[in-house]
């Protein structure tokens, strides 16, 4: 029992050994090293978070880094740890898909020169230390530190390849985005700390009324700081720029892992520091619900196959923010078994997300490891010469489409069971996001038949090989772990529960009594019910049986038919691009709107800000203007502080 | 109970896959009565499934496996739909799944079909599969505000609770049902929407390659999907009761074929564009309809 109380620290002084070594020691030896720590601080991690999970225990330290005589700062000077189940849950997270994307990483990085290895590996270390301090820190303080420090170190990693123009441009657009989204948490932490809760930070301390004029601007503000993390639509212009640059491994822990981060802190801010209003839930689930259709939408149109999976990325954080904000819509009409709902809906497709996502960026990576290219236009027919990447792409592209035994429907079917049954405006959102789903499956439709189907064209068919087995392992056991998932509903619930249970307890009782959960399936009291697992015995039975029967046997090979003429075989290929032209063209208004925003938003509104500026500082030469400036400003302030 | 529903389940599977292909029967013979022919046997799609069936399938596919095999998934999903929706008798195996589930099964057996086209390498295959998604995606949002409105009116997404939504006369869920009704009719890929396989212009589209077995299994499956799918539009309409389910449904499940047939008979096929067009405004229609059904209508 002692022990394990300090199991806690064995992550931090992995990383932390990983991070100064890596400082000293530069080359393939970094890496290898970095690697080794970091995947054992994942083991740590996943060790820590199932006993946290599992028993329900909840960790607390308070470390007294330098004593300060007056009360009241005394409370900047205690570094609080506190590992409940929230953060536990987020904890496995991290672990699971950081160890998967460690081992993927030790082959995958030698695609790259070892000249800048030391400071790349430093950073990976420095980039999961930091996710991991961000979900344990119980501070507000500490928390932006660590917030601070994720921004900076995965900045670096998308930036890795410095020779490439978009690469340095991805990397500085996130972070200027991300900055000034923290920014905005900056602030609201400030109003919080210092006017509303009596310069206390630690989070067992923050209430915050968001009934009151400044309550609401504070947690405006602090959702809005989220959101731009989360890459929540209309801030999420970042996200398809800079995952797609990071290597893979690192793009399958910024789309499987980073993103969910601020949602993390949106549950702690919603369901601890304030009991939000009917208006929270509106505002959060309208976001949620814009957010997966302009995700999707988009996702539509992208022929590069990693920015296809940076778009899907946003289209998911959309469904689990939908979750989310049904829960809170809820909560405040008190019908608590369907906010319970959607609240496990919230959580169990942050999970499946972060596993299929994952899966499918590794094998983006290995498409790109193995041809070097990421274009859906030329690609084409690489499942003959990938086999295990082939598998794993098309399980992940099944689970992300929805399809029934596998883990992403368990997760969409919470949120439409909770936006269904709910009626009023959540029908309408339910509506949109059941269509969604559609044009997902179109999506991964073209992502897999782009890559792995079809005639191989313009490619050199002779120099593709199967990636390293630690490649292909890797994805196979996020595709294994995707199944299980998906057709025992009980696996991720029982890491679920025990959140609700602490995070919401009045809820945690209603659905306690009312949610029937067995091994294979979830019953929602006299509503609906699911039972994946009679699904996957009927198909695993059935599926056997007409393959002994119909498949086995040999038919004779033919080649294609071309209309009786002779055409090469390469020039046989519908490109990428032309899949779904139509829909977009009929559908086309959704992109019109789209485009008009971000024009307005990337383009006029700062360009007009820049011109207003400008202007201001012209005035700013005359001293009475500004003498009469700051006491507005003054004047403002102290009417705010006032409220 | 769970093995006397299952056992009906097992029956009513057995029912939709005879059915299925007699039903294709009468019509080819009816579509040929209309057009001043005389007409096959109504038995004949069956004749012709057994001939494909005893035929050697061809290779072709690029991976062959996922060719060959996502057929008989695709086919696989059509089962356990044909398990869980009552048809012939009045039961099931509805306790496995709802109203979401029956919807996703239905596509995913689509989902499976269209990627063993794309699979087939041919380009048209691909162009008749990218027709086939398209027109699915449209459809799957009026599906979706058809499910929403039954959610709304029974709340409730369990089968035994949502069959038969008639039993609130709404004008908001009459509306439904007809809207059920066209959108049933495209899912069937009948003429005006067949757009996937277009014969004339496509050769076959995402069947092109297929020969022998898996081309039987290919056409089977597309009868089975329409007799699954009215059959979901009959469930709707009439009681879940004994009588109901052994007379009527029979009686309703042939008499929609065949009005469709004759709609199908005056028809040329549509422009994907275009058909695409007229399932958006269908979907419009719809949200007018929802809007009904939440102020109380």
């Amino acid at each position: 029992m002692t022990l394990l109380q300090y199991v806690f620290l064995l992550p931090i002084i992995f990383l932390s050994v990983s991070t100064v070594l890596t400082f000293y020691i530069r080359g393939r030896t970094a890496s290898i090293i970095s690697s080794i720590l970091s995947l054992a601080a994942c083991l740590s991690m996943l060790f820590l978070s199932i006993n946290v999970l599992l028993y329900s225990r909840t960790y607390r330290y308070d470390f007294i880094c330098w004593p300060f005589p007056s009360h009241t700062m005394s409370n900047f000077a205690v570094f609080r740890i506190n590992i409940d189940t929230l953060s536990a849950y987020f904890i496995f997270i991290i672990g699971l898909i950081g160890a998967v994307a460690t081992i993927y990483g030790l082959k995958y990085i030698n695609k790259y020169s070892a000249e800048h290895m030391g400071f790349f590996s430093l950073n990976y270390s420095l980039f999961i230390l930091s996710m991991y301090m961000t979900v344990i820190v119980s501070d507000l303080f500490w928390f932006i530190v660590f917030w601070e420090l994720m921004t900076l170190s995965s900045q670096f990693l998308v930036s890795f390849e410095k020779e490439k123009k978009r690469a340095i441009w991805a990397g500085y657009k996130y972070f200027t985005v991300t900055k000034i989204g923290s920014e905005f948490i900056i602030i609201g932490s400030l109003i919080a700390v210092f006017v509303l809760n009596n310069f206390n930070t630690s989070f067992r301390s923050i209430s915050i009324n968001a009934a009151e004029p400044l309550g609401f601007i504070t947690v405006l503000l602090m959702f809005m700081g989220l959101a731009v993390k989360a890459a929540v639509v209309p801030f999420h212009t970042w996200l398809p720029d800079a995952h797609p640059e990071a290597p893979s491994h690192v793009s399958a822990l910024l789309s499987g892992v980073m993103i969910k981060v601020p949602i993390y802190m949106m549950i702690r801010l919603f369901y601890e520091f304030t009991v939000p209003g009917l208006v929270w839930g509106i505002m959060v689930s309208t976001v949620g619900v814009a957010t997966l259709t302009v995700g999707a939408m988009y996702a539509l149109k992208q022929t590069d196959s990693k920015r296809l999976l940076a778009y899907s990325s946003i289209e998911h954080i959309g469904y689990v923010v939908l979750g989310l904000g049904t829960s809170l819509l809820l909560v405040s009409l008190k019908n608590y078994l369907l906010a319970g709902v959607a609240l496990i809906a919230c959580l169990y497709h942050l999970i499946n997300h972060a596993l299929f996502k994952s899966a499918l960026f590794l094998t983006a990576g290995s498409v790109e490891y193995a041809t070097g290219l990421r274009d859906l236009n030329r690609l084409g027919g690489l499942a003959k010469y990938m086999p295990y990447t082939a598998l794993a792409a098309l399980i992940a592209s099944l689970s992300i489409s929805g399809i029934p035994p596998f883990n992403g429907f368990a997760g969409k079917w919470l949120v439409y069971c909770s936006t269904f049954l709910a009626g009023g405006l959540l029908l309408v959102y339910g509506v949109l996001a059941l269509f969604i789903s559609s044009v997902t499956s179109a999506n991964f439709i073209k992502y897999f038949t782009g890559i792995f189907t079809r005639n191989i064209s313009r490619i050199n068919a002779s120099v593709i090989r199967e990636v390293p087995y630690s490649m292909s392992l890797s994805q196979l056991v996020l595709c294994i772990l995707c199944i299980v998932f998906g057709v025992f509903p009980l696996v991720p619930l029982s890491l679920i529960l025990p959140v609700l249970g602490v995070e919401a307890p009045h809820i945690y009782d209603v659905v306690s009594r009312s949610v029937s959960i067995n091994i294979g399936y979830i019953g929602i009291g006299s509503f609906a019910h699911f039972y994946p697992l009679v699904i996957a015995v009927i198909l695993s039975t059935f599926l056997p049986l007409i393959y002994v029967v119909a498949v086995r046997g040999r038919g004779s090979r033919y080649e294609l038919w071309t209309c009786g003429s002779l055409v090469e075989k390469r020039r046989l290929l519908y490109p990428a691009r032309s899949y779904y032209k139509d829909f977009e063209e009929v559908f086309g208004e959704i992109y019109s709107v789209g485009d008009y925003l971000y024009k307005m938003i990337v383009g006029i509104i700062p360009r007009k800000v820049c011109v207003a500026f400008k202007r201001f500082v012209g005035l700013a030469d005359d001293p009475v203007i500004m003498y009469m400036v700051m006491l507005i400003i003054i004047v403002i302030a102290l009417l705010v502080v006032g409220v | 109970m769970v093995w006397l529903n299952t056992l009906y389940g097992v029956l009513n599977a057995c029912f939709i896959l005879l059915v299925g292909p007699l039903i294709d029967g009468v019509e080819r013979r009816i579509r040929a009565r209309l057009q001043n022919r005389r007409g096959p046997s109504i038995l004949q799609t069956w004749y012709d499934l057994v001939k494909l069936f005893r035929k050697r399938a061809a290779r072709t596919g690029v991976p062959l496996t996922l060719f060959r095999l996502s057929v008989y998934t695709g086919f696989a999903y059509l089962l356990i739909v044909s398990l869980f929706i009552p048809s012939i008798l009045c039961g099931g195996m509805g306790f496995f799944g709802d109203l979401i589930l029956f919807i996703y099964l239905l596509s995913s057996s689509k989902v499976f079909v269209l990627i063993g086209g794309y699979s087939s390498g041919n380009p048209y295959a691909s162009i008749g599969s990218t027709r086939e998604v398209s027109l699915s995606m449209a459809s799957e949002l009026v599906l979706a505000e058809i499910i929403a409105l039954i959610a709304l009116s029974r709340n409730s997404l369990l089968l035994n609770s949502v069959f038969p939504v008639t039993a609130v006369l709404r004008p908001s869920v009459l509306i439904g049902l007809g809207i059920l009704g066209i959108i049933t009719y495209i899912e069937h890929s009948r003429l005006p929407f067949e757009i996937g396989e277009a014969e004339p212009e496509l050769a076959g589209g995402y069947t092109i390659e297929y020969a022998g077995r898996d081309l039987g299994f290919i056409l089977w499956s597309n009868t089975i999907r329409r007799a699954l799918l009215t059959t979901f539009l009959i469930d709707l309409i009439i009681p879940l009761d004994v009588f109901y389910h052994l007379v009527i449904y029979p009686v309703l499940l042939f008499s929609i074929m065949i009005v469709f047939t004759a709609i199908e008979t005056a028809c040329g096929r549509l422009r994907i564009d275009i058909s695409l067009k007229h399932v958006k405004k269908l979907s419009y229609v719809m949200w007018g309809v929802i809007l009904l059904a939440l102020i109380g209508y």
